[in-house]
């Protein structure tokens, strides 16, 4: 799988705000993404990496778990209080839609996003740095991996799985 | 917006769901499943979480402008909606979706993904 097979598209746009390290990979199963682009605070957190942040919540399927329970008991940072006290808000907002097909047709995500809480890049240059992924796979066959603590929303890592049939 | 509990009147009888509270003030057109968030077990930290696209089944997507609802999931005469998201904040789509939640950050995908949570 190489790097860039993302026929820059939108990520051309996109990558205008980012900083890109390109040839670097990432391991996550089941797929393993060519990372084409990452955000400059991943650059800055090099050295400090993002450890403190991990808390072992995933959620890995549709509904979180093979029951399809739909539920996340370990969430200690929003309930009712929290979220109705006036302080809960957007965090970020991705600036552009994603990739839409070629034909023109706009993307939607019908798959619920999954997330990663620890997902450690194995290239050299960023080894061992753990993130926080949010997993989004589209209807026009993009499955895109997204910095989950990035202000910016940017797309580090995108994937193009041919066209549908 | 209705909430079911598990009744299991006896062992040897089938466990089944009743309707514990509803608010028929919230409804919606073509949400997607819901889903919960919670600290274990205590209901008072539950929240329940729904991305609406504000659009019949028929309509077209290109139209929606979906709304995040939170509700109080602890009250047991009314539902309370303690946030809904801005109105057109959320970008066509999300129709039959379900956030996502996870570690104080609570995440819809419509035609691009957004992150809800705190602000400091």
């Amino acid at each position: 799988m190489r790097a860039a097979h993302h026929e820059g598209k939108n990520l051309a746009n996109k990558g205008e705000l980012v900083t890109r390290i390109r040839g670097a990979f990432l391991v996550c199963a089941p797929v393993v993404f060519a990372l084409t682009s990452c955000d400059a605070e991943t650059k800055r957190t090099q050295s400090a990496p993002r450890a403190a942040t991990i808390s072992g919540v995933n959620w890995l399927m549709f509904h979180g778990d093979r029951q399809r329970s739909g539920w996340n008991a370990n969430e200690t940072i929003l309930n009712p209080s929290s979220v109705g006290g006036g302080n809960f808000g957007v965090l970020w907002d991705m600036p552009n839609p994603l990739d839409g097909d070629g034909s023109g047709n706009p993307p939607h995500l019908y798959a619920a996003p999954l997330y990663v809480d620890n997902v450690v890049l194995s290239t050299p240059d960023l080894s061992g740095l753990p993130f926080s992924v949010v997993f989004a796979a589209s209807n026009t066959n993009y499955v895109y991996a997204i910095c989950a603590k990035d202000p910016s929303g940017m797309i580090p890592l995108a994937q193009y799985f041919g066209v549908s049939f | 917006m209705v909430r079911t509990r598990v009744v299991t009147p006896d062992p040897s009888q089938p466990a089944y769901l009743t309707i514990d509270a509803q608010d028929n003030s919230l409804s919606f057109k073509s949400p997607g499943t819901a889903v919960i968030s919670s600290n274990g077990n205590d209901l008072t930290t539950a929240v329940l979480w729904v991305l609406e696209p504000n659009i019949f089944r028929g309509d077209s997507l290109g139209g929606s402008h979906p709304t995040l609802y939170a509700v109080d999931a602890s009250s047991m005469q009314v539902l309370q909606v303690v946030y809904s998201s801005p109105a057109n904040l959320l970008g066509p789509g999300g129709k039959y979706n379900a956030p996502t939640v996870a570690n104080g950050v609570v995440y819809t995908g419509t035609d691009k993904i957004t992150a809800f949570g705190l602000l400091q």
